[in-house]
C-alpha cells in the first residue's frame, strides 16, 4: 500500500487535471455565453469580445429582447409544439409500433418495407411544402407537428422493444377479456416506460430545436417558434443587398444576441440533468437483445 | 380473416399510392397551373378598379429577419392597400431567398413583383424565364423613369433589355479614410498625402506612444479580412486594404476598362507595388494583427471605439454622437478623429473606391404580363412606390406621431431612444424607396461634419459600370479566384517572396486561363453595350 502512494497520488492529480481542463472546455463556452450576455456592450468591446467574468453586471439586453412581448407569443408557440407535438408523436409511434411488432400481423413485412423507405427516401423540400400547402396547413402551427408524427427511426426503436415483450403477457390479458386498447394501455404501457421516456424525449428535444420546418411553413410572426426569435436577433444583421449605409444600423449588440441564446437554451438546459439518464438508456433500448 | 382482408387492402392502398406519387410530378404541377389562372381570369374581365391581390417578393428591405406583422398592426400596409385598392401580399426573402423563392415557382405561386438584392441573380432568373422585359411597359409611365437617376437605370438593362427598375439605392461614399487627429497633434504631424507620409504616421502611432500611456499598445492602422479571403475587391466589402490597393490605382479581383479594353489588376505590375507596400506595412507591425480575424465591419468598428488605433477605413457616420459616445464608454476618451482625402499614390491615382453600381433589382414576373389589367394596376402600385409624394413619409420614416412628427411639410425623425424600436423594426422592410441622400432619413445629429464627410469621400469615387455586371462564367472561375486570394495572402505576409510574382502571373495564365476570362467579360460587356 506504501510504496504505490506516491504514483497513486500523481496519477490521480494527472487524473483530476486532465478531467477538469476536459470538464472546462464544455463549461466555459457555456459560461462566456452567459457572462456576454450580462456585460455592458462597451466592456465587451474594449476586452475584444472575450468576457468571463463580468466586471459589473446589467440586464438591459434582457430587457431589449423582452420588449415588445414577442418572445412570450414565440414561447407559446414553441411550448404548444412541444407538448401537444410531442403527446401526438408517442401516440402514433405507439399505435403503430405496437401492431408492427406482432408476428400474427398480416403484412407486416410489407408495412415495415415502407417504412424503412422513408428512412432511406425522401420526398424533398419542394414536394413536402407542396403537400403542407395544398392541405392547407401553411402558417398554421399543426404544420410543424403533423408533417413529423411518426419518425421512422424511432418507431423502430419501439417497435424492437415491444418485440421482447413476450407475446404470452397478451395471451394472459385477453383470456381475462382485455381489448386491444386495454392490452395497449394496461399491460403494454406500464411494461415499456423506458422506451416510452426516451422516444418521448427525442421527440420533445427535436420540436424543441427544430426551426426549418417553421421558417418554410410559418410567415406570420404570432406563430412563430422561439428558434425563429432567436435567428432573428443573431441574423439582423443581413441586409442582403449588403447595403453598406443599412448593414451598420441593424446589428443586434453581441450582448443582446447572446441573451437571446441564454433565453432559448435555458429551460431545456435546466430540463436536462434530470432527463439525461433516459438518453444514453434509449440509445441501448431495443438494441440489445437477449 | 377480415383483419387479413383490412390489411392487403391498405397495403394495395399503399403500393398504389406510391405509384401515384411517383408520376405526381408532371400531373400536380399541371392541375396547379391552371388553378391561379382560372381565379385570375374573371377579375381581368370585369373593371379596373375591382380590389385585387398583388404579391411582392421582397429581398430589399432593410430588416429581412424582422416578420411582418399582421394587417391590424401594420398602419404603413392599411396605407398601401386602401390607397392602392389591392390586397398587398408580401413574403420577405431572407437570407435563404433564392430557396424560397424556388418554392414559391415550384409550387406555382410565382409572386408577381419580384424583387432582387443583386444584378446577377435577376440575370439569372431572367434567363431562366422567370422576369419580364419591361420595356414597351415602362414607356407608359414616364413619371416612374423619371424618378430613377439614368446611371441607375442604366444597369437594370440585359441584352438591350430593360429588365426591372432600381429597388433599392445603394448609398455612395459610405466608406472613408480616418485619421485620429488627437494622436496627430501630440505627435505634431501632419495629415498624411502620400504612401511614404501615411507609413511614416502609422510607424509613430505605433511606437510613439500617441496615447501617452507609457505602454506599447497603439497600432497605426487596422484593416479586414473577410471570410471569403480576397484582400481586394468582394461583394463582403472588405475596409482597410482595399483602399491601399485604390491609392495604388489598382484592386485584385476588380475588371475595368482602359481605352476601350478590358482591364484585369490581378496582373498589373502597379498590385506588386501595392502588395510590397502593404507588405513593408505589416513587417514595420503597424498593422494591428488582429485584421486576420476582423471579417465584418462591425469587429472593425470596435477597433475605433477601443481607441487604440490610429488610422482606419470606416463609416463616414462615425464622429454621429452616438458613436462618441461608445468611444467614451469603451475606450475611455472621445479622440478628434477626422475624415481626410485618401493619400495620393505613387502613379497620381487619388482614389477612394468604385463608385455604387445599381445592384437591386424591382421587376414583373412573365406571369402578370399575360393578364394587361394586372399589369397595370402592378406597374401603378410600383409607380405610387417610387413617386408618391404623399406616401413618401410613411414609407421611408415609418408611422407618424409614433418614428417621425410632421410640422409645415417639414419631416423630422422621434429619437429612437425614446420609443420601443424592436416594435416597428418591421417598417424598415418598407423604406427601401428611400432616397439614398434623404437626410431626414438618415437623421445625423452632427450634420455638417456627416455631410462633409460624404461629400469628401464622394469625390474620390472612380467610376465602375463594369463590376457586380460582369461574372465569371469559366470553369476555371472558382479556382482561380481561389489562387490568386491566397497568392494575394501569400506575398503580403512573407510566406511567398514577391519575387516570384512573374510566376504567379504566369500561373494565372496558363494554368488559370485569365485569357478565357477576360474573353467572356468582353462578351457580356459587348451584350449589355457597356463595350462598343
Amino acid at each position: 500500500m506504501e510504496q504505490v502512494t506516491i504514483w497513486n497520488r500523481l496519477g490521480k492529480g494527472l487524473n483530476y487535471t486532465l478531467l477538469t481542463l476536459l470538464a472546462a472546455t464544455c463549461v466555459i463556452p457555456f459560461l462566456y455565453v452567459i457572462s456576454v450576455s450580462l456585460t455592458p456592450i462597451s466592456e465587451v468591446i474594449r476586452k475584444d469580445g472575450l468576457v468571463l467574468i463580468p466586471s459589473h453586471i446589467t440586464w438591459t439586453a434582457y430587457e431589449e429582447i423582452m420588449q415588445g412581448g414577442r418572445l412570450f407569443d414565440a414561447y407559446k408557440v414553441t411550448i404548444f409544439r412541444v407538448v401537444v407535438g410531442t403527446l401526438l408523436n408517442m401516440l402514433f409511434t405507439v399505435t403503430m409500433a405496437l401492431p408492427l411488432s406482432r408476428k400474427a400481423m398480416p403484412g407486416r413485412s410489407g408495412f415495415l418495407m415502407f417504412v424503412v423507405f422513408t428512412m432511406l427516401f425522401s420526398g424533398g423540400m419542394i414536394p413536402s411544402y407542396l403537400i403542407v400547402k395544398e392541405v392547407g396547413l401553411l402558417n398554421s402551427e399543426w404544420a410543424l407537428i403533423i408533417p413529423g408524427l411518426v419518425n421512422a427511426f424511432y418507431l423502430m426503436i419501439v417497435k424492437s422493444f415491444f418485440e421482447q415483450l413476450p407475446e404470452a403477457i397478451d395471451e394472459a390479458a385477453r383470456i381475462d377479456g382485455a381489448g386491444e386498447i386495454s392490452i395497449l394501455v394496461r399491460i403494454i404501457l406500464p411494461l415499456s416506460m423506458p422506451v416510452i421516456a426516451t422516444i418521448g424525449l427525442f421527440y420533445a428535444v427535436w420540436h424543441w430545436n427544430s426551426y426549418f420546418d417553421a421558417l418554410l411553413y410559418i410567415n406570420s410572426p404570432e406563430n412563430q417558434p422561439v428558434q425563429l426569435f432567436l435567428r432573428q436577433i443573431l441574423l439582423a444583421s443581413v441586409a442582403i443587398s449588403g447595403d453598406a449605409a443599412e448593414a451598420a444600423n441593424s446589428v443586434n449588440p453581441v450582448s443582446v444576441q447572446m441573451a437571446s441564446v441564454v433565453v432559448t437554451t435555458l429551460p431545456i438546459v435546466a430540463v436536462y440533468p434530470f432527463i439525461q439518464k433516459h438518453f444514453t438508456k434509449g440509445v441501448l433500448v431495443g438494441s440489445v437483445k437477449g | 380473416m377480415k383483419k387479413t382482408s383490412y390489411a392487403s387492402l391498405l397495403l394495395s392502398l399503399a403500393v398504389l399510392s406510391g405509384i401515384v406519387a411517383g408520376c405526381s410530378g408532371s400531373g400536380n404541377s399541371g392541375s396547379n397551373n391552371s388553378e391561379p389562372a382560372a381565379s385570375g381570369q374573371p377579375q381581368s374581365g370585369e373593371q379596373t378598379d375591382k380590389k385585387i391581390k398583388l404579391s411582392f417578393y421582397n429581398t430589399i428591405g432593410y430588416r429581412q429577419t424582422t416578420p411582418m406583422p399582421a394587417l391590424e398592426q401594420d398602419p404603413i400596409r392599411q396605407m398601401i392597400e386602401k390607397d392602392n385598392n389591392i390586397d398587398l401580399e408580401m413574403t420577405l426573402g431572407g437570407e435563404n431567398w433564392k430557396d424560397k423563392l424556388n418554392l414559391l415557382i415550384t409550387s406555382s405561386q410565382i409572386p408577381d413583383i419580384i424583387t432582387f438584392p443583386d444584378r446577377a441573380s435577376a440575370v439569372k432568373y431572367y434567363d431562366q424565364g422567370l422576369l419580364a422585359d419591361l420595356d414597351e411597359v415602362l414607356a407608359q409611365y414616364p413619371d416612374l423613369m423619371a424618378s430613377f437617376d439614368p446611371t441607375r437605370l442604366e444597369p437594370m438593362k440585359y441584352k438591350g433589355k430593360t429588365i426591372g427598375v432600381p429597388a433599392s439605392e445603394g448609398v455612395g461614399g459610405v466608406n472613408g479614410w480616418w485619421i485620429n487627429t488627437t494622436w496627430l497633434k501630440k505627435l505634431n504631424l501632419t495629415e498624411p498625402t502620400n504612401p511614404q507620409e501615411l507609413l511614416e504616421v502609422m510607424k509613430a502611432f505605433t511606437f510613439d506612444d500617441p496615447d501617452g500611456n507609457n505602454k506599447n499598445d497603439t497600432y497605426g492602422f487596422v484593416a479586414m479580412l473577410p471570410k471569403d479571403g480576397s484582400l481586394g475587391y468582394s461583394t463582403a466589402g472588405p475596409k482597410g486594404f482595399q483602399q491601399i490597393f485604390w491609392m495604388f490605382g489598382v484592386q485584385p479581383n476588380f475588371v475595368d476598362m482602359k481605352d476601350g479594353k478590358v482591364v484585369v489588376y490581378n496582373t498589373d505590375p502597379k498590385t506588386k507595388e501595392a502588395l510590397q507596400f502593404i507588405k513593408d506595412m505589416i513587417d514595420a507591425k503597424v498593422v494591428d494583427p488582429d485584421w486576420v480575424t476582423i471579417d465584418d465591419g462591425l469587429k472593425l468598428d470596435n477597433k475605433m471605439y477601443q481607441g487604440k488605433v490610429g488610422v482606419m477605413v470606416a463609416d463616414w457616420r462615425r464622429m454621429e454622437p452616438a458613436d462618441q459616445q461608445k468611444m467614451k464608454e469603451t475606450g475611455g476618451s472621445t479622440p478628434e478623429w477626422k475624415q481626410i482625402a485618401p493619400p495620393k499614390g505613387p502613379n497620381g491615382d487619388q482614389i477612394l473606391d468604385a463608385k455604387v453600381f445599381q445592384q437591386s433589382l424591382l421587376g414583373l414576373s412573365k406571369e402578370v404580363l399575360k393578364d394587361a389589367d394586372k399589369t397595370k394596376r402592378a406597374m401603378e402600385f410600383i409607380q405610387y412606390l417610387y413617386t408618391s409624394k404623399e406616401a413618401y413619409p410613411y414609407l421611408s420614416y415609418g408611422i407618424k406621431d409614433k418614428t417621425f412628427t410632421e410640422t409645415g411639410g417639414q419631416f423630422k425623425l422621434i429619437d429612437k431612444s425614446t420609443y420601443n424600436e424592436k416594435e416597428i423594426e418591421w417598417r424598415y422592410n418598407y423604406a427601401f424607396v428611400r432616397k439614398s441622400d434623404d437626410s431626414v432619413y438618415f437623421d445625423f445629429k452632427n450634420p455638417t461634419v456627416t455631410n462633409a464627410n460624404q461629400e469628401l469621400n464622394r469625390s474620390y469615387l472612380k467610376d465602375n459600370n463594369i463590376n457586380p455586371r460582369i461574372v465569371d462564367t469559366d470553369p476555371m472561375a472558382q479556382d482561380r479566384l481561389k489562387y490568386v486570394n491566397e497568392m494575394m495572402l501569400k506575398f503580403v505576409t512573407g510566406k511567398e517572396p514577391l519575387s516570384n510574382w512573374d510566376k504567379y502571373v504566369k500561373t494565372l495564365d496558363d494554368k488559370f486561363k485569365q485569357a478565357d476570362a477576360v474573353a467572356a467579360y468582353e462578351q457580356q460587356l459587348k451584350d449589355d453595350g457597356v463595350m462598343k
